[in-house]
């Protein structure tokens, strides 16, 4: 019986062969999952609609760099889907800081990172582990994970934000990146 | 940055909290070192966390427009930029204009037919034998839905001409003949006209094959 994650690695080999029927089901498997993902950050479904497209396109253009083995397509979609967003969102507010009289930025490069390193885990229970641990962290370490995870805001953000020294949020993201990435090895290793 | 910074900075890169400057730095440092295990574990929960949320049923236009942006010009369908009603009058205009006919096997007659066979990742295996100067041509098809109804396409420069359209046997497999004039330019496609949608009826290419010389 194929797994999942060998479908995905399958459909990651036949986009770097460039077939268009494998996007197409890559976009009917996945679509759901990643607008779910984009609305939940940005709250408003034409610039959900118009991330998701992104992305989809990324991984088009992007096919032949993909290496399957080292992590599934799903998985690269989810991340480069997250970092659309969250430019989207940075790209707002600048805009804010443009209209009250501030610099604009640089526009990032979305998406090369994901392929620099990309982790696969195409595992239901895996999912409901992690949100298990999520539920699990004490609120100072949850609310930082919200706030750069699902907000898009960078540490330095959430530390001028919570007015925090900024080693404190990295140290209250490291340690909750900590513990959920304990709970997920140690259901690995059982 | 160093392999310290870096790795002080793993939990941030992965949920997306780096600014633009770090983020850049960062990725320049991890793709020339091979120190950072655990950044794929920081990422895989990352991925867990995005994965997590609830589905949220896109806009049906997402998919066709996805579809229509990752198309290359020349394997654009042309019926994917008429109206939908316009298209069928085409198809079907096209389809009679082929006089398309199900004769069963090629006589062989002394002509050199272009055979091509193949098969596609989705299990389906194709044969192809056209004889161009007689505009007919041969095809076999096994690994087909059972039952399923097909479209049979040639894609000629940026234009979807429907040669014609038929049923797989209960075996999955389908062998006839169609009148049409294939060139040796064209590309064949096939599309399963049971996965279409009212937007788009023919549903997506299962393949599109390049044919060859004469």
């Amino acid at each position: 019986m194929t797994t999942p994650a060998v479908a995905f690695q399958v459909l990651g080999l036949r986009l770097a062969r460039r077939e268009r029927a494998a996007l197409a089901e890559l976009y009917d498997a996945c679509s759901g999952r990643a607008f779910g993902l984009a609305y939940r950050l940005l709250g408003d479904g034409p610039a959900a609609e118009d991330v998701v497209h992104d992305a989809f396109l990324w991984i088009w253009e992007n096919a032949d760099r993909i290496n399957p083995e080292r992590g599934s397509v799903e998985a690269l979609l989810l991340t480069v889907t997250h970092r659309r967003a969250i430019d989207q969102l940075r790209r707002r507010r600048r805009a804010r800081v443009e209209l009250q009289g501030g610099r604009p930025c640089p526009e990032p490069e979305a998406g090369d990172e994901a392929i620099a390193v990309i982790a696969a885990i195409d595992d239901e229970a895996a999912r409901g582990r992690v949100h298990s641990a999520l539920a699990g962290l004490n609120a100072e370490q949850r609310e930082a994970i919200e706030l750069a995870f699902f907000a898009g805001m960078t540490h330095r953000e959430i530390a001028d934000a919570r007015q925090l020294p900024l080693g404190t949020v990295k140290s209250r993201l490291r340690l909750a990146m900590g513990r959920l990435r304990a709970a997920l090895i140690a259901e690995d290793i059982r | 940055m160093n392999c310290e910074q870096v790795r002080e900075l793993e939990a941030a890169f992965a949920l997306g909290a780096l600014d633009d400057d770090e983020r850049r730095a960062f990725v320049e440092h991890v793709r020339g070192c091979g120190e950072h295990h655990e950044l794929a574990d920081h990422l895989a929960v990352a991925v867990l966390l995005g994965a997590g949320e609830a589905e949220r049923l896109p806009p049906p236009a997402l998919r066709a427009r996805i579809m229509e942006s990752a198309g290359a010009p020349a394997a654009t369908p042309v019926w994917r930029r008429w109206q939908w009603l316009g298209a069928a009058a085409a198809v079907v205009v096209v389809a009679a204009t082929a006089a398309l006919a199900f004769a069963g096997r090629i006589d062989g007659d002394g002509t050199q037919p272009y055979v091509h066979e193949f098969a596609t990742d989705g299990g389906l295996s194709v044969r192809v034998e056209a004889r161009y100067d007689e505009r007919r041509t041969q095809v076999t098809f096994r690994g087909l839905d059972q039952g399923g109804e097909y479209e049979f396409w040639a894609i000629r420069g940026d234009e979807w001409l429907s040669v014609g359209q038929f049923s797989a046997n209960p075996e999955g497999r389908w062998a006839g003949e169609f009148n049409f004039p294939i060139e040796p330019d064209d590309s064949i496609c096939l599309t399963e006209r049971a996965t279409g949608t009212p937007d788009s009826p023919f549903g997506e290419p299962l393949f599109i094959e390049p044919l060859g010389p004469a």
